[in-house]
């Protein structure tokens, strides 16, 4: 379970998060709506410590952490736990699509690099992209950069929920099915 | 004033023959100018409390100090008291039997990390904040994120300022003669000092710098070359 209290976060003296408070239960699919400049972005980058929120409460894995005076340790532990999949996907520019989704895994997770290798093969499968594996982002389409972006979190987040439904592999509704795998 | 080949075969001879003391002057200045000023780029750009700032004040005022008032004033300063400086840490050591290259050496590194100190710097902030953020959002940390993301980036965006540096420093490294220290240009000369044969004598030092800056060019272009596998051609 995931649980937010009171974030709070302002810009220059200008509020942009009130009291923003959700609980999220394991297996849960929240999406979060707002016209353009409410604060989606900012909400989710404060859980995720790439903004330091001015207040409020996280909860995850049973552990309370309050926003505004996380430690070093308990930032790089909350985000080796979670998953942020940015709105230009941000991969590695020096590293192929198959080192991007290794990196979490073998620097951050400390998983052996082989271990780490073939899961991420697998998951480059599971997206369609496995002779995709030693292209570097600049020659890969914006789709496929999504498709690396977010296997490179799903596997982070798989970790802690149930794995998912790998029967079906084909690259047809691909993006509909990990969210109902997820939702299970 | 005419062209003597014999003469000039004397003092291209008679200049190799100095060709390593160059590459002492050259080489550890590279090499210590590049360590250095990554150091510092790299104090600056994280702003390091304390190191940063002395950073950014040493490239100021030395960036702003002739090559040559630097050498001479270092070498004074040497001369002067250095045999006190030796007597007071029982270094054992006097300024006659320390090699006075060093005081070039120092010098040049000293010039080589101020300059290529804001190469690197530049190249930190040609790098998009957005592999910071994917860095840092896969927890991976500081010391991390610089050595596995950030510095593999930067360096090929470095790499054509850093040449020019590097060629800098090796057509610099003539200056020593200032203080008195033979290299390339001064073996050169010894030959002239007989036959007053001054053009042969500068035509030969050129040629042997030319050599040496078009070798050196010629490797890190290959080396840039292979830095940009990953970086988008323009075609």
């Amino acid at each position: 379970m995931i649980e937010l209290k009171n974030v709070k976060k302002e810009f220059e003296g200008r509020p942009v998060l009130k009291d923003v408070s959700l609980q999220v239960d394991d297996g849960d699919v929240v999406v979060i709506l707002g016209p353009s400049g409410s604060g989606k972005t900012t909400f989710l980058r404060c859980i995720n410590f790439l903004e330091q929120a001015d207040g409020g409460e996280l909860t995850i894995a049973g552990k309370t952490i309050e926003l505004a005076k996380a430690s070093k340790r308990e930032i790089l532990e909350v985000r080796r736990k979670t998953a942020f999949v940015f709105q230009n996907y941000n991969l590695f520019q020096n590293k192929t699509a198959l080192e991007n989704i290794m990196e979490g895994l073998v620097i951050a997770q400390s998983i052996p690099k082989a271990a780490a290798r073939k899961k991420a093969l697998e998951v480059l499968e599971w997206v369609g992209l496995s002779d995709k594996e030693n292209s570097y982002p600049c020659q890969l389409s914006g789709g496929q950069q999504q498709r690396v972006a977010s296997p490179e979190q799903w596997l982070s987040i798989r970790r802690s929920f149930s794995s998912m439904n790998r029967r079906r592999r084909s690259t047809r509704n691909l993006w509909v099915r990990p969210w109902r795998s997820f939702a299970r | 004033m005419g062209f003597d080949p014999q003469n000039f075969f004397d003092s291209l001879i008679s200049a190799a023959a100095y060709l390593p003391r160059t590459l002492e002057l050259t080489g550890i200045p590279i090499l210590l100018g590049i360590i250095l000023g990554l150091f510092i780029a790299v104090s600056r750009v994280y702003k390091i409390p304390l190191i940063g700032r002395f950073g950014a004040v040493f490239v100021v005022v030395y960036q702003g100090l002739p090559t040559v008032v630097a050498l001479l004033l270092f070498n004074l300063l040497f001369m002067v008291k250095f045999n006190d400086i030796s007597r007071f840490f029982h270094l054992g050591l006097t300024v006659s039997n320390v090699d006075v290259i060093w005081i070039g050496i120092i010098v040049l590194s000293l010039q080589g990390a101020a300059n290529m100190s804001e190469v690197f710097r530049g190249a930190f902030y040609a790098i998009d904040h957005g592999q910071y953020e994917a860095a840092a959002s896969v927890g991976l940390t500081t010391c991390q994120t610089l050595r596995r993301i950030i510095l593999p980036q930067m360096l090929p965006v470095a790499l054509p300022a850093l040449t020019n540096n590097i060629i800098g420093l090796i057509k610099n490294s003539s200056i020593v003669v200032a203080i008195g220290i033979t290299e390339v240009l001064g073996g050169a000369s010894i030959p002239a000092s007989k036959t007053y044969s001054f053009l042969e004598s500068y035509i030969a030092a050129a040629l042997i710098y030319w050599a040496l800056t078009a070798l050196v060019e010629y490797m890190l272009q290959r080396i840039e070359r292979r830095g940009h596998k990953y970086r988008r051609q323009l075609t």
